[in-house]
This record gives C-alpha cells, structure tokens and sequence, in this order.
C-alpha cells in the first residue's frame, strides 16, 4: 500500500439459500452441502428448467412483498450489528447492487415490485446511510459495490460505507426470461448436482436468490471507534470485455485485466494470492473463460500453484448479491483459514485445468484472496481481500 | 489499494452537452454502431449511446485498454406487460409465462437492461478500462465522478468518461422511438485544467434531492462552457 490509511472491513450481514446469517451461510458453504431443488413456489409449465435456490422458509411460498427488499434489510441490519454501528449513527453512503424486482402481472398488481429507489431506500433507512446510490452491474455488482465502496472511502468522500447487494430474480418473469435465454441449468440430474461449475457436464447456472452487505471504514475511523478488524479490501480491478452483451470474450482479456489491475492496485506480486474465489457460474462459458483468465493473469506456473474454487455449486447464483455474498464468504475464509471447496466437481473439463478443490474444504494458508465476479454487459470485477 | 489524490488535480478535458447531441440520434446510430449494437439499443433509446461516441470521436484520445467508462441514470428496468393480463381468467397466468418464457425476440429482455448502453459504448469503441453504472440522481453522478477520478489516479486509466442520461419514467414500457431521452458526457484526465473534475464532484453533490445525473451535469457544462476557448469541446 503506497500511502493514506486502509480500508478495513469491519462487518458482515448475509441472507442465502444457506440461512439467514453470514455464519449459516459460511457453515453450509464450507461444510459442502447443497442447495439446488425442484422449484416449488410458482407453476413452471413449459419452462426447460424446473430446479433454483430459495432462501430459507420461502420454499413454496414468496413473501407477499420484496423479497429483495427484505433480504437486503435483513443482511444490512447483520452488518451494521456486527460492525457494532447503529442506524442511529448512521453510515456515510450505502451503495447497493440490485436489478430491481418484478412479480407476475394481474389485475391490480403491477410488475414492479421493488423498483431499484425503493431498495436502495430500505437498505438506507436500515443504516442510517446520508447518501446512497444504486450500482447495475449485473451478476458483479455486488463486488463493483464494495470496490466502488472502497475507492469512495479512499478518495475522502467517506470514512463508513456499507456496500453490497440484494436481489430476487426467482419469480416468474425473470426466471422465464433466462430461461429464454438458455442460461440455466436444465440438465437431467438431481437438482442438487445442478449447479456444477468447472465440471464437463456443466450447462447452466442454478438461479438464487440473497443478500449481503458488508460494513467498510477508513482505518482511520475504525481504530478510532475501537472496531474490530475482519479483513482489508486491498485492491479493486475492473473491465469490460466490450465484445458482447452475455457471451464471455474468447480470449479472456476482460476478466483477466480485472484480476490482474487488483492485484497492481494492491501492490502484490501475483505469487502472493493464497486463493481465489472463482466467479464460477457452471455455465459453458463462464468457467473455461475464467480459466483461461486466470491463466493469463497470474501466469501458468502461479496459476496452478493458486487454490481456485467456486461456492455457486453450493449456493447457486444470486445475481447482483452474489459478489457480496463472496466477499463475506472470503473474510470468513480468512478467519478460519479454511478454503471452500467446488461441490458437483466430478468429471473434470479438460479446459478447466486447474486445481479447484474439489473434495472437500481445505485447510491452509490464507492472507490474501481474490474474489472475481463477472456479469452480463461485460463487466468484469476483482477485489484482493487481505487478513489485515 | 492506492491512495486517491485531489480531485481538483484532475481536469474535464472534453464534454458535449445534451444540447450538443446530432439531431436524428436513430441516424447518427446507424452510421456508427454494428448492426448486433443497434439491435439492442431500440429499447434502450439511443442518446446515452450517441452522446458517448460522438465524445469520444471529437476527443479522440487513448489507449482503448486504459480508457475508463462510467455511466449514470435513474433508469429502472421496465416490463412489457400484455393487455390481457389485467383481465382476470382461468389461464391467465400460463399464457403470461408463456409470453415471458417464448418471447418473440429472446434479447429482448436484454435490451431492457440498465447496463446495455454501457456494455454497446463499450463494443463500439473498444473501451476495456474500468467500467461502471449507478442509477440515482445528481449525487450518484457526484460518487462516480470519484470512483472516475481514481481510477486515473491509481494509474488504472489514461482517461475517463462519465455519461450522465435520462430515460423516459413511469411504469409503461417504451420503445426508443415511443419516447425521449438524453444525455451529456465528459471526460476526465490528470492535469490542472480550466476545469477541474472537483467542480464537478461538488456541484453535482451540492444539487437539491431530486435533481436528476443528468441535469447536474448538464448544469455544469453550461457552467463552464465558456472556460474553454473554442467551445465546449
């Protein structure tokens, strides 16, 4: 780190198909259970894919509001506890990734259901926060919220932020809609084994839903409050593939210059990633993209040096939450200096050839990790996460 | 992660007022966007798209790879909802999944995406720096203007454009042609110019609640139209 003061993390808040907590969530994930089942909360017709990942208790049956906005009050209420900070105080700025929700149209009851100000404006009311904004940056947004956090915190316009994202895209509309597109699983398997990234038999992500935040400070305030510190966020990259508006770009320039800016910007030599928290969606696609990335950015032998694995096996996708979710995830990881593992990893894809951690959680070293997150729209997001 | 200097040590070095964007912005599309672009842009309406490319071809400056695109707008993702779902009946709700699981053009819930002018800017000009949208108003613009400027001064970029536009609002579903829109773009880089990125960062901050990115940038090129000689470019 050049100069100023670093950014600490200083709380956790999460809401996903694992439980209603950040620590639910970490137990399910590096315990290796999963997730995936038959959709049961809307009549799926002629739908090719039948199989999603609801959160807790809203199994069969949706809330009558925003689930989006209730993940995202629920995991920001977390964070700010665990942060030890109340809406009271308030935070500087809450920006949160999300796409909006929308519920099947009838009489009296209209598409929208949480129109992105109403989100934002739950999760403001939650913390407090004097200033919010909302950040569309499809499956990255979550992590183009907490780096976009960072920077603002880095550039003095704030010393508290709480960053991150909520989103429901498991009601109708949307889940038809990517099913339109072909984007989800619809393989004949137990749902379970839906969602299996870097496998030879992947076809599809496996749709979530979730939320989280996490609470960031300047160095600066934290110490002076006494907060605890659960991690730094040391560097941010980002890019965008400028190629096509879903397709990932064949020769992987995007993601790998967002892998390789955050560990400039930390200045890190990339032999000193531990781990990296791959974006890992089990699409066709993604996963040999990601790959290939990784490749480039870190160079052949670090790369197959480095631990790469993906939680989406077992929590599936959440969209805009999801790069959050992982964020949180990677500081637990760090704490417990335990690396998740890849559940579904059974028949390898020799284009994705690197080590994956495949059975089962893994112990080791751990001081700093990369946790990538790539969207629709080209964007491409990598945040260096260190022990501090 | 490094250090972000002063803002007021970086400078608008190019801009391009919604008053400035060419006439028939469906034309102007025409002539520079790809066909698979302009595809896309029908529902995603076409200022924000000109405005950016326009910009960048009066600019005319750096690296593709080192050139950051930051754009901002209130836009939220609008739903085309088929008359008969107001009307309640026994098969309702198949014929609407159907309607939304068989649309009779699969992108087209891409095209609905708040990012697609973004990702289409980026196709056309081969942008590959940092990239980013936020939705919000005149203080949304204020933070990505910051998250603009750092990323110039990380050394992550040589430039930086922010495109500020506005989309027709409400819960209809439009088409470009059913409805306006515009847009204003800057682009930022080092250097201690006429005018500073800070100016920018501040009065876009300091704009009452409800005032939209683009009016506060709007507001802010006209400001300082005169600072440059020659115009606004």
């Amino acid at each position: 780190m050049s100069s100023g003061d670093a950014v600490w993390v200083t709380g956790l808040g999460a809401v996903t198909p694992g439980g209603w907590s950040a620590e639910e969530t970490w137990d399910a994930v590096a315990a290796g259970k999963r997730f995936g089942q038959y959709l049961q909360r809307f009549p799926l017709f002629d739908a090719a894919t039948r199989v999603g990942a609801p959160v807790p208790t809203l199994e069969s049956a949706p809330l009558d509001g925003s689930h989006a906005i209730a993940f995202g009050q629920h995991a920001a209420r977390e964070a700010m506890r665990h942060a030890g900070l109340g809406a009271e105080a308030g935070v500087d700025i809450a920006v949160v990734a999300t796409h909006g929700e929308r519920q099947m149209p009838g009489p009296g009851r209209p598409a929208q259901l949480g129109k992105v100000a109403d989100i934002v404006g739950a999760v403001a009311e939650t913390t407090g926060a004097r200033r919010t904004t909302a950040l569309y940056g499809a499956c990255a947004g979550g992590a183009l919220a907490v780096g976009s956090a960072a920077k603002l915190i880095r550039s003095g316009e704030a010393d508290v932020v709480i960053a991150g994202g909520t989103d429901s895209l498991l009601r109708e509309i949307d889940y038809f809609s990517f099913c339109s597109l072909y984007a989800m699983t619809a393989r004949d398997c137990p749902p379970e084994e839906a969602s299996c990234p870097f496998d030879a038999n992947r076809d599809g992500f496996l749709l979530a839903e979730g939320a989280a935040f996490v609470v960031l400070e300047s160095e600066r305030h934290a110490r002076a409050r006494g907060a605890d510190r659960l991690a730094t966020i040391d560097g941010f990259g980002f890019s965008q593939n400028a190629y096509h508006m879903v397709a990932s770009p064949p020769d992987a320039l995007g993601p790998q210059y967002a892998m390789s800016r955050a560990v400039h910007d930390a200045e890190l030599d990339p032999s000193a990633i531990d781990y990296i928290n791959a974006h890992g969606t089990s699409t066709r696609d993604n996963d040999w993209c990601e790959t290939l990335a990784i490749r480039q950015a870190f160079g052949n032998e670090v790369a197959e040096r480095i631990p790469v694995s993906s939680v989406k096996g077992v929590l599936g996708h959440s969209m805009a939450s999801a790069g959050a979710v992982e964020t949180v995830l990677c500081v637990l990881a760090l704490r417990d200096q335990i690396a998740p593992p890849t559940v579904n990893l059974v028949n390898p894809d020799p284009r994705c050839d690197l080590d994956y951690i495949p059975n089962g959680a893994r112990e080791m070293k751990l001081d700093k990790i990369v946790n990538n997150s790539f969207g629709f729209g080209g964007h491409n997001a990598s945040l260096v996460i260190g022990r501090g | 992660m490094r250090e972000i200097a002063n803002a007021d040590d970086f400078s608008v070095v190019a801009a391009l007022g919604a008053d400035e964007l060419p006439e028939d912005l469906v034309e102007y599309s025409k002539k520079v966007g790809q066909r698979p672009v302009r595809r896309l842009l029908d529902r995603t309406f076409y200022a924000p798209y000109v405005a950016a490319v326009e910009l960048n071809r009066r600019f005319g400056q750096g690296d593709p790879e080192r050139f950051a695109l930051f754009t901002v707008s209130s836009w939220d993702p609008s739903v085309p909802v088929p008359d008969y779902a107001e009307v309640e009946s026994e098969d309702r709700v198949e014929r609407l999944s159907h309607f939304y699981t068989h649309p009779a053009n699969p992108t087209d819930w891409l095209r609905r995406m708040p990012n697609n002018p973004i990702c289409n800017i980026a196709i056309t000009t081969g942008f590959r720096g940092p990239c980013m949208h936020y939705i919000g108003g005149a203080d949304s613009l204020s933070m990505i203007t910051s998250v603009a400027i750092s990323t110039i001064a990380d050394g992550t970029a040589d430039v930086a454009m922010v495109v500020a536009y506005d989309m027709p609002d409400g819960e209809h579903h439009l088409l470009a042609h059913e409805g306006d829109s515009s847009a204003a773009a800057v682009v930022l880089a080092k250097g201690d110019g006429t005018r500073k990125a800070g100016q920018l960062v501040r009065s876009a901050a300091n704009h009452p609640a409800g005032t939209t990115a683009l009016a506060a940038m709007q507001d802010y090129i006209a400001a300082t139209r005169t600072a440059l000689v020659g115009g606004t470019t």
